[in-house]
């Protein structure tokens, strides 16, 4: 299971037509609606939806959800942890009416990935090496080496440069402007 | 008209236009309908880039792009770039765009402030580095603040050298303005003005 950043999740899914893919993620709403506007953005200019469908609806929501997408489509099914064996197993026969179709995503827990890999040993073996969790702060800037590239830079500290804003010392310069918010004094900006 | 010649009169008329050029800003600086919010701004930026990557104007592609430009939001504002590092010494080693046609590589970043119901763009640089000749242009706009006032300068381009009196007034842009200069601008095209209509046209690099 690789982590990936969600941009990057949502490219991977993207970009790829017609791909089955496995999240791994503990049901957090949050990442879910995160996840769905990054796939929403990534398939923009193909004309497509970024649609989620709750497999708590039963196997038949799932199937039909499916057969009523289109190949420029992503499907997100979250809950798939609610599905029992039998769910499982008919999602595992029904899989090649939609080869070449919709992108889709399975999201399921971590503690019900094995149930899936051994209720679907074809849509499993279909999915691949496709299985990621995503990591919201993966792909963010990482501050820390932004702020030490601004003092490497000028050979400044963090405390000088507030100092010199606080006097008013600090000259007006993108560079400073920068240094001030990622220290969350933005409101020392200009002054 | 008695004209004071002197660097106070210079300064007067540099304000002057710093305020006119101001005035004249892109809405996009002022968060539009579209552009409303920061993320959305993130998010136009990435689509600028992705279409050039996708049309072979730039090298990379989509997922590159969303790679390199970075986005931080805090209670005050917010901020994008390429890259987790500032490149103060134009190294190529770290992240960039890089147009196809000529080689030319170039990185940005620009902050902002949040409104109500809108954002406003405040301060930003953008240079492009030229391969052939090998100089650089950047566009700075400066955060607001009186000290704008000393020297006129808010709003300035710097043509191949970072000294602050090699500095002259530029057009407040919007961050696709800019971007149309990194991606389209500054290309040799060979034809030299000055060498007359009878001149044989230098081949461009």
């Amino acid at each position: 299971m690789i982590a990936r950043g969600l941009g990057e999740l949502a490219d991977d899914i993207a970009l790829t037509s017609g791909s089955w893919t496995v999240v791994v993620s503990d049901a957090d709403g949050q990442i879910l609606d995160a996840l769905q506007d990054e796939l929403a953005f990534a398939i923009e200019s193909e004309g497509g939806n970024a649609m989620i469908v709750d497999a708590r609806e039963g196997i038949h929501a799932v199937i039909k959800a499916l057969s009523q997408s289109k190949p420029e489509d992503v499907v997100l099914i979250h809950h798939m942890e609610k599905l029992g064996a039998a769910a499982h197993r008919q999602l595992d026969s029904a899989r090649t009416w939609f080869e070449g179709g919709a992108r889709v995503a399975l999201v399921t827990t971590a503690s019900a990935l094995a149930a899936l890999a051994s209720d679907a040993p074809h849509l499993w073996s279909w999915i691949g090496s496709r299985v990621f969790s995503p990591d919201p702060s993966a792909g963010t800037l990482d501050v820390e080496a932004r702020l030490a590239s601004l003092r490497e830079g000028t050979g400044l500290t963090d405390e000088e440069v507030i100092r010199r804003a606080e006097t008013g010392e600090l000259p007006l310069d993108p560079i400073y402007a920068e240094w001030l918010l990622l220290l969350n004094r933005g409101e020392l900006i200009g002054s | 008209m008695a004209l004071d010649v002197s660097m106070h009169g210079v300064i007067q008329r540099r304000n002057d236009l710093q305020a006119r050029l101001w005035g004249t800003r892109h809405r996009a600086m002022s968060g539009n309908h579209r552009n409303a919010t920061a993320k959305e701004l993130h998010r136009e930026i990435l689509r600028y880039l992705i279409k050039a990557t996708d049309q072979r104007l730039l090298e990379g592609s989509q997922t590159t792009v969303r790679a390199n430009v970075k986005f931080i939001e805090r209670p005050s504002g917010f901020e994008i770039m390429v890259g987790d590092v500032r490149n103060f010494h134009r190294d190529p080693a770290l992240p960039h765009f890089r147009r196809k046609r000529d080689q030319a590589w170039f990185d940005f970043q620009l902050l902002g402030v949040k409104k109500e119901r809108r954002i406003e763009i405040e301060a930003y640089d953008f240079e492009l580095r030229l391969a052939k000749p090998e100089l650089f242009i950047r566009f700075d706009l400066n955060p607001p603040g009186h000290e704008n006032d000393e020297h006129g300068l808010r709003s300035h381009m710097h043509l191949d050298s970072d000294d602050d009196g090699m500095a002259v007034p530029a057009p407040v842009m919007s961050p696709f303005e800019l971007l149309d200069i990194m991606v389209h601008g500054l290309i040799q095209t060979g034809r030299q003005r000055h060498r007359g209509a009878l001149a044989v046209p230098v081949e461009p690099p």
